[in-house]
Parts: structure tokens; sequence; C-alpha cells
């Protein structure tokens, strides 16, 4: 068995045998055993990593489907964006079983728990390494799966239950345009291996399909409906409903699954297939204005939330449309770079938020919280160093990856760029709001704690405090670590898309000093009016809710998105599926149907039993009528 | 004189006669005390009857070819036999309790077996007759064995007098087709309808006589008298009414209708269908209401009849194997059935409610699984052998053409699995009032668990059961 078969099964077998623990409800061999083989497998896989040279290569592990013309392989497709999407996967999938060890410790099912985990880690892992759309999609519905039943995971509570329902619905709207995306792949392409239809893009680039007489060329088709799954999974505008929801799961599965890996997906899949997306220049425009929109939308809304898992899961939103703009201006690498990153700092400030949460006894609201830096200094740490490098301050991970974005926007020169570079500017600064209103309220300003609460308050333990550490050290360092990723393009050996003789990092150097110190300058101002604000402005809510009224009416109700579509969709269908129960199932089917039938059979029987009178002269009479009747048929 | 090669084709009916007669005698001079010996003698000459079976040569003939035995004949005999076997064991215990011990009882049902037999071999319309008359009147006297017992009489009244009509209308019908013919026997017969084979008075002829041996069958509409011969009828008596004739009629109509009547197919196909929708439809629907589970299995057996048709309308081999496969099948169960109906006795009183099993799965448990294997059996739910027997009768149907005919049996088994089920409901889910704590027979529970066990198995030696049915049919 190769090593990189080993990174995709460790997190199986981990899963299996927690499966198994299940039924002894031996809690602790459970976590014992899957984190255990999650260190196992990201330790092989940043070996791998580094000797990707030595590595590279298709891995078949077994022959899946083989009929007509389709032959695919479940398979690890290990090339450098494989081999960093292993690293990313199992090392905070390893730190967030560890943390949950403690964070779970109380919970006397957590068996299933663990296994439900390795099974995420298990489907994103087949996810990132397939080497053809149908094992792709088969880790993509793996994770919508192993999702839905994390974010389920209290499924005595009804709003876990709701939550896990609509991400998984919201979720198929974008798996249809997977699917649609497959289908026209399949009939065009004749193949759904990724290298044939890569190879075959630019014979197939200028064929126009005739859709409702209007011509699209296929590829942008087929780029739109990619991008559309995407958009579900990312929970990019428009299907972004279903993230801050699934924060009702526990606070580790938010922290692996909707920040770090399962919700940049959408953004690997443009990554991998940027082959044929780099020929839909409608399809990348149209990423990029999503991208900024999602981008400034989710800071906007995060800035007025009470609840600090929802404040990350806006801010999550908020960057996975930074990674996408990226891609909108071809810049994948820049993507990639941001997804690691992000990755790090954003599993960081989950897991010290879980922590905050743990300590305080599953509290999530921050206003009702405060003063907590007295009573959690190593957590407390651990969110600043979350949050600088969130909001982009040199020289945490944050800055590298966000501000060359910015800069390689800009040094592009086109209306496109400048678009990215001012929004994102922007979205940087309200970055910086939510971020430095988040670490104010919780743990500098006056506690609302109870006293006797807040006095018992105390720091967790090594199991949740190592984990913190480790992704501390990705977010401090992970500019650095992971530098040689855009710094050079050849890196990637051609499995992404990169610009011939254009080195990324280079041409973001090239612009004026001033707009490259203008996004520090301008969240470090944004840090230091909110804390001032906050510090010495005793009035502040009262003075923002006078002249910000309608601004923060809409902020509050999050644009109105779920009310919109509750009107549009939810209600409109539940009003219809009632129509169709009570008028046509219960009224029609059933009345007519099963119970009608039984009905009748019943009155049927009846009559039998009233025929069978007992008689002897009338039983005559009915053999003589079978005979009279037999008889008369001679005659016809 | 009869010299000895005549002797031996006639040797199983000829030594039933003889051991039927010697009992009598031995009864009429012994006292009642002597009811068990008698019932060991009956047992033993059953088996010696079915050894001396093998004495039988194949293809043989006597009296003009009016008694006909052949491999087929022979086989059926030996089954008959068995079946007699298994009635009269599993009864000893039942008759001694209700005080039915009487030497009559074995001596009249080996006169009706004897009956059966010749039936089964009979190759003319008079020796039909005979021995139809002298299977029934046997049975109409077991009816009214309960001589105290009101319904027992008025049952056994019901079921002369109607068994009467019918033997009636079979000698009536006998009578045509020998005005048209001159003669009675089959081949006779087959000759002349080669050559007018349209000809009204043999077709009306035949229509009698199917008529008849419906009624034999108790076939819808001919069919009346079977609830309330049932329920009246000892259940000793009704395990033999619901297995030996119907195999002995079917045998009989298979006979009429393949051979002497085969170029009337269409006379007697429309008829035959006609039979066969009104028993599975009444069958199935009637017994939905009944309370009694002897009157519900009189419905069951009308039901079941009702497939078996099936098969003959096919017209050929494969049809024909399936009804007997199908007959095999449902008697087997049918004897488990009323065995369990025998069982069920409480403060000298003999039960046959459906609330007289509820909840008996808690005292006895086995039974209770045994009889549940029984009923999905008869509802036809796979794998048990009902559903076999079931789905080669469509797949014969469906090959020849009557699709309707399948789909129909389909509703009608979906339709009847309402009252299996409802037995297996009571079984398990209903309280039951009383202590429900009846005394197992050990012969009974025998025959019940292992009837249960061929349904339960059936899959494993159905292939060697149709090849089986394949090497004596042809």
């Amino acid at each position: 068995m190769s090593l990189p078969t080993l990174v995709l099964f460790l997190p199986l077998i981990g899963c299996v045998l927690s499966a198994l623990c299940i039924f002894g409800s031996q809690n602790k061999k459970a976590e014992l055993l899957s984190t255990v083989f999650l260190f196992f497998s990201s330790v092989i896989s940043i070996y791998i990593y580094i000797n990707i040279d030595v590595f590279q290569d298709t891995y078949v592990i077994y022959n899946w489907i083989s009929f007509a013309n389709i032959n695919l392989n479940i398979s690890i497709l290990l090339d450098p964006l494989t081999a960093i999407m292993f690293c990313v996967v199992t090392i905070v999938s390893a730190v967030v079983h560890m943390f949950s060890i403690g964070y779970m410790h109380e919970d006397q099912n957590r068996a299933r728990f663990f296994c439900y985990l390795s099974l995420f880690t298990f489907a994103m892992l087949v996810l990132v390494s397939a080497d053809n759309f149908i094992q792709l999609f088969l880790g993509w519905e793996g994770v919508g799966l192993c999702s839905y039943l994390l974010v389920g995971y209290y499924f005595h509570k009804p709003s876990a239950n709701n939550a896990a329902i609509k991400a998984f619905l919201v979720n198929r709207v974008g798996d249809f345009g997977y699917l649609i995306a497959i289908a026209l792949i399949y009939k065009y392409f004749n193949s759904l291996n990724f290298d044939e239809v890569f190879s075959n893009t630019n014979s197939l680039a200028s064929l126009n399909l005739i859709f409702f007489g209007y011509e699209i060329s296929l590829i942008t088709c087929i780029t739109m409906f990619l991008f559309m799954a995407a958009i579900g999974k990312s929970a990019q505008i428009g299907l972004h409903v279903w993230l801050p929801d699934a924060m009702e799961g526990p606070t580790p599965v938010s922290a692996l699954i909707h920040a770090a890996t399962m919700v940049t997906a959408g953004v690997f899949l443009v990554v991998r297939c940027s082959p044929i997306f780099e020929y839909s220049q409608f399809t990348l425009n149209l990423i990029t204005y999503v991208g900024i929109i999602t981008s400034l939308f989710a800071a906007s809304v995060a800035l007025l939330q009470d609840d600090i898992k929802k404040v990350i899961a806006y801010s999550t939103c908020s960057q996975l449309g930074y990674m996408f703009f990226a891609c909108g201006i071809s810049a994948y690498s820049l993507a990639m770079f941001h997804l690691v990153t992000h990755a790090f700092f954003k599993a960081l400030l989950f897991l010290a938020a879980g922590s905050v949460i743990h300590s305080v006894h599953h509290e999530q609201d921050f206003k009702r919280m405060g003063g907590l830096y007295k009573k959690l200094p190593v957590t407390f740490i651990f969110i600043i160093i979350g949050s600088i490098a969130l909001i982009g301050i040199p020289p945490f991970a944050g800055y590298f990856s966000k501000d060359l974005i910015l800069e390689y926007a800009l040094s592009l020169q086109t209306f496109k760029g400048i678009n990215i570079y001012i929004f994102g500017c922007l979205g940087a600064f309200l970055t910086s709001v939510y971020s430095t209103r988040l670490i104010y309220l919780t743990f500098l300003n006056k506690t609302k704690i109870k006293s006797q609460v807040y006095n018992e308050i105390k720091e967790p333990g090594f199991v949740m405090i190592f984990p913190l550490f480790i992704l501390a050290i990705g977010a401090i360092l992970g500019g650095y670590l992971f530098y040689n990723i855009v710094y050079d393009n050849s890196f990637w050996s051609e499995s992404i898309y990169t610009k011939p003789d254009i080195n990324y990092v280079e041409e973001a150097h090239n612009i004026e000093k001033i707009f490259k110190l203008f996004p520090i300058l301008l969240v470090l101002s944004a840090c230091i009016t909110v804390f001032v604000s906050y510090r010495y402005i005793k009035n502040l809510a009262s003075l923002l809710n006078n002249n910000f009224k309608i601004l923060i009416k809409i902020l509050k109700n999050k644009w109105y998105f779920d009310d919109i579509y509750g009107f549009l969709f939810v209600r409109k269908m539940l009003q219809f599926s009632r129509y169709l129960w009570a008028s046509i199932d219960v009224a029609i089917i059933d009345s007519k149907g099963p119970i009608g039938i039984a009905s009748n059979i019943w009155k049927v029987a009846s009559y039998c039993r009233q025929a069978q009178n007992g008689k002897v002269f009338s039983y005559a009479i009915v053999m003589f009528t079978g005979i009279v009747i037999f008889v008369s048929l001679l005659f016809f | 004189m009869i010299d000895l090669p005549n002797l031996n084709t006639i040797l199983p009916e000829f030594f039933l006669f003889i051991s039927g007669i010697l009992l009598l005698v031995y009864g009429a001079f012994s006292n009642n005390k002597n009811f068990s010996n008698i019932n060991i003698l009956t047992i033993i000459s059953i088996f010696i009857c079915i050894i001396s079976i093998s004495f039988v040569p194949d293809n043989s003939s006597i009296a003009n070819s009016a008694f006909v035995n052949s491999l087929f004949t022979n086989s059926i005999k030996t089954f008959i036999l068995l079946l007699t076997f298994l009635a009269v064991y599993v009864s000893s215990n039942y008759l001694n309790k209700n005080q039915l011990n009487v030497f009559e009882y074995p001596v009249l049902l080996l006169f009706s077996v004897l009956g059966m037999l010749v039936m089964v071999s009979s190759n003319d319309l008079i020796f039909l007759y005979i021995s139809i008359e002298l299977q029934s009147l046997a049975l109409y006297v077991l009816v009214a064995l309960r001589r105290g017992s009101i319904k027992g009489s008025e049952a056994s009244l019901k079921y002369f007098i109607l068994g009467s009509i019918a033997s009636a209308v079979i000698l009536y019908g006998s009578s045509m087709v020998y005005s048209v013919v001159g003669s009675t026997n089959y081949q006779i017969i087959k000759e002349f309808s080669d050559q007018s084979y349209d000809n009204l008075i043999l077709s009306l002829g035949l229509v009698l006589i199917i008529s008849g041996i419906a009624f034999k069958l108790s076939a819808a509409p001919f069919h009346m008298w079977t609830p309330d011969v049932y329920e009246g009828a000892p259940s000793s008596v009704t395990t033999i009414l619901v297995t030996l004739p119907k195999l002995a009629a079917l045998v009989v109509l298979v006979n009429l209708l393949t051979n002497p009547f085969i170029n009337q197919v269409e006379t007697w196909v429309p008829i035959i269908i006609i039979i066969s929708i009104l028993s599975m439809a009444i069958g199935s629907i009637s017994a939905i209401k009944q309370d009694n589970l002897k009157r519900l299995f009189a419905f069951s057996t009308i039901a079941n009849i009702g497939y078996v048709m099936i098969g003959l309308v096919c017209v050929n081999d494969e049809g024909i194997k399936a009804s007997f496969l199908y007959m095999f099948i449902y008697t087997l169960a049918t004897l488990g059935v009323f065995s369990f109906i025998m069982i069920l006795r409480r403060e000298d009183r003999q039960l046959a409610a459906i609330s007289d099993i509820a909840g008996i799965s808690k005292s006895k448990p086995l039974l209770a699984v045994a009889i549940t294997i029984l009923m999905l059996s008869l509802a036809g739910i796979p794998p048990f052998g009902g559903f076999f027997g079931k789905l080669f009768i469509f797949t014969a149907a469906i090959e020849s053409g009557y699709l309707y005919l399948a789909i129909s049996g389909v509703i009608f088994s979906v339709i009847s699995a309402f009252y299996y089920l409802k037995i297996i409901k009571a079984m398990y889910l209903d309280e039951s009032s009383e202590d429900l704590n009846y005394n197992l027979d050990k012969k009974q529970f025998f025959i019940i668990v292992f009837m249960a066990f061929l349904m339960l198995i059936f899959v494993l030696y159905a292939d060697s059961l149709i090849f089986f049915i394949n090497y004596i049919y042809n």
C-alpha cells in the first residue's frame, strides 16, 4: 500500500473503528483511535507535500465504473494541488479531532461524533484526490452528507435539525448545477476524466449551444453550472443562507467543515477545473463580481451579529469571496494560497471561540460575555493572533495572501482589477471592524457574566490548547511556509492553469508603495477607531441607532435574505405541498385508492355474507343459476 | 373367476375394499373400547394399500378400459393414501376427546378413500359416477357423525341434498353424452368428438358434468354448501373434506377435459375461466368478514380452487402441472391449518373463533411461528411454498396469453392476504381475554410444525418436486 493510499484510508479506518465503538459506547477508544489515525495521516501528507516531485502520479485504487465509453477509476490524482489540499485537510482535521476530545468530553455518545468527523475527512480526501468528475461528485456528496449529520448532531434540538435540513437542501441546488455540468461534459467530451476533458477543451472552445433561441458558448455553459455548484458549497451570495445556520453544530465541526475544508470545496472545484474556466471570460467575470458582492455583503452582516460563531461564519463567507475573485482574475495560485492560510487562521478563530464557549458553559452571545481576558489569557492571545491574521496585518499569514490578491488585481490595470482592489479594501476595513468588535465585547468589555459563574471560568486543558497552538503557528508562519506556491509557478506543474511568463508576486510588487500600504493603514485605523469608540463613547449604541436606523435594521436582518427566500420559496412550497397532501393525496389518491377500495370490498363482503343465508333452496338456486348461465354460453 | 393379472390392476382398491369390510365386521362384533385397535388396523391397511400400489402394472386396464392405471394415477393414489394416513394420524386424539371414537369413522373413511381411488382411475362415465357417489355417501355420513349436534345434522343434510343435486346433474350430463355417443367410455367419446366436435348435445352433457364436478371441488358458483358444511362437520372430517376429495375431483376434471373432451376446448375454457374468477373473488372477499376459523378457511378453499382452475384454462401441460403443484402445496398447508383448529379446545368444547387464538404467541410461541409460516404461505408471500405455487400458476397463465387471469389472481391474493394477516395479528398483537392454555397434542403439534417446515424449506426441494411432477405426468 502506497503512502498516498494510506493518507486516504487511515481516516476511513478510524471512522469504521469509531463506528464499532458506538455499540459498546467506548467513547475513550473511539476518540483516541480516530485522532491517532488522523495524526498519522497528516504526518504522511506533510511528507508527501515536501517530496511532491517523487510522489506525483495517479494512484489507481480500483476500476469503479466501466461501460460503453466511460471508464472511471477510484484513484488518487496526486499532483501539487491535491498534495496541498491533503495537507490542509488532514492537519486541520487532526487538530480538530484532538480539540474535540476536550470539547465533547461531556457528551455520552461522542463515539458517533468521532465516527462522523473521520468519515467527513475521508470524504473530503476522496473529493480532492479525484481524477474524474464522478469521484469528485462522490466526495462532494459525501462531505455534504457528513455536514448534514454533524450540523444535526444534537438531533434533539429542533433548531439543529432544521439547520441540517436547510444546509442539505440549499446544497442540493448547487449539486443540481454540478449534475448538469457532468451531463454536458459527458455529452460533448465523451469522457469524464479530468486529463481527457482538459486536453480537449481547446478544440471545443468555439462550440455554441442553442438554448431557447440564444446562442451560448458550450464552455460558458459548463463553467456556469460548475460555478453554480461552487456557489452552493462555498456559500456565496444567493446560496449562502445555510452557512450561518450550520453553526448549530458543535464548534469543532464549524472549524473543520464550515471554515477550513468543506466550504473551500467550491474554490477547489474552480481551481481544479481552471483549464476549462480559462476559456470563458464571461464566467470569470461572473465569478469576480459574485466574489466581490459576497465579500462585502457577508462582512457587512457580520458587523452586527451578536453570536460569536455567526460572526466568524459570515467572516468565512466573506473570505471565500476573496478566493473567488482571485479565481476571477485567473490568479488561481493566489486563491489557493489564501485558501491555505485562511484554513489555518479561521480554524484557529473557530477553535478559540469554541474554547470560549466551552469555558462559559455554551453561551454564544458575546454581548453577555466580556472581561474574559483575565480568565482566559491564552485563548485571548490565540484569538488576537487569528484576528490579526484575518484582517491582514503583517507579518501574519492573512496579510500575505489577501494583500497579494488585492495588489495583483490592481497591477492588472483593468476595470475589474481596480474594482477588486477598491472593494477588497473596503471588505478588509469591515473585517477589521467586526473582528475588533468581537474581541472587545468578548474579552475587554466589562463582564456581564454572573460573578459566581465568572469566578469559576478557567482555561481549558492541554488537549484543547495544543491544537490552538499548532493552528497559531500556521496562522503566523503560513505566509512564509507556503510562499513558494505563489512565488514559483513551476510548483504547480500544470495541475492548475497559470499564466505563462507571469510571476504573480513580482507583478503585485510592481504597484506603487502607497497602494501597498493603503490596506494596512485602513485596517489599523479601523481597529483603533472601533476600540476607541467602544472604550470612550458612553452611549455608542443609542448614538448609532439614532443615526443609522435603517442601515442597522437591514444589517440585523441579514439583508432580508432568509425572509425573501421564506416568502418566495419555502412558504410557497409548503403551501403547494399542503395542497398536494390534502387535496390530491388524501382527498383523491387515498380516499379513491386504498381506503376507497378497501371500504368497497368491505361492503361487498357484507353482501356475500348475507347471500350465505343458510337456506338449502337458495343454495340450490345459485347452483342452478350457474348451470343455466353455463348452458346458455353454448348458444353464443 | 378373475385371473391374477387383472387382479393386480385393481389390487389397491380391492385390498381397501376387503379391509373395509373386515374392519366393519370386526367393529360390529366388538364394543367401542376397541376403537384404538381399529384405528391402528386402519393405518396398517392404508400402508399395505400403499405398498400394493407398487404391484400395479403401469398402463393396465380392466373392464374394457373403464378403469385405467398409469404412473400418474398411481402417484396420485399414493399421495391420497398418504394424506389419508396423516388425516387419521392427526385426528385420533380429537376423536377420543369429542366422543367420536366410533368404529364407523375409520371404516367410512376407508370407503370414501376407495371411492376416490376409483375416481382417479376411472376412464368411463359410469365408473366415474359410481365412484363419486361412493366417495360422497361416505362423507355425508361422516359429516353427521356428531349425532347429538344440530349443526352437524343440518350440515350433513345440506351436504346430502345439494350433493345429490350435483350427482344428478353429473348423471344427466352423462346420459346426454351417452345419447349421442352410444358409449360412456372416454376413448369412444374422444373418437366420436374427433369427428363431430361441435355436437351441441355432447357439449351440453360436458357442461353439466363440469358443473357437478365443480360442486365437488366447491368452486363458485357451486360453492354455497362449503362454509356451512365445513363449520358443521367435526374438524377431523373437515380436514378430510378440504384435502382428499378436492385432489380426486381435480384429477377427474383434468382427465375429462384433456382426454375425451379435448375437442370441446371452446366450450369448457370460458366456463372454467368464469368458475376460476368467481371462485377467487367470492373466496377472497367473503372470508374478510368471517370470525369463525372453519368458515374462513372454507372460503380460503374456494379461493384456492380458483387459482387451481387458472392452470386448467391454459390447456397445456405446463398449466396442468402448475395446478397439481399448487394443489399439493395447498393440501399440505391446509392439513396443518386444520390440525391447528383441532387443537383449539377448552373446557370440553371445541373452539374456532378468531378471538380464541388471540395472544397465543405468548403461551405457545413455536406454534404461533408455525401457523404464521402457514398463513404467509397461503397468502403467497415468498419464500414460502404458497408463493411458488402461485408463481407457477401465474407464469403458466401469462405464457398462454391469459394476462388478465394472472392480474386478477394477484389482486385477489392481495385481498385474501388481509384475512391471513388478520390471523397472524390475532396471534401476536391481540390481547387474550381469558387464559388460553390449550393442551398441545403431540401428534397434532408435530403435523403443524412439519407442514410449516415443508412450506419453509420449499425452495430446497421445489426442483425435485417439479421434476417428479414432470416425470409422472408424462
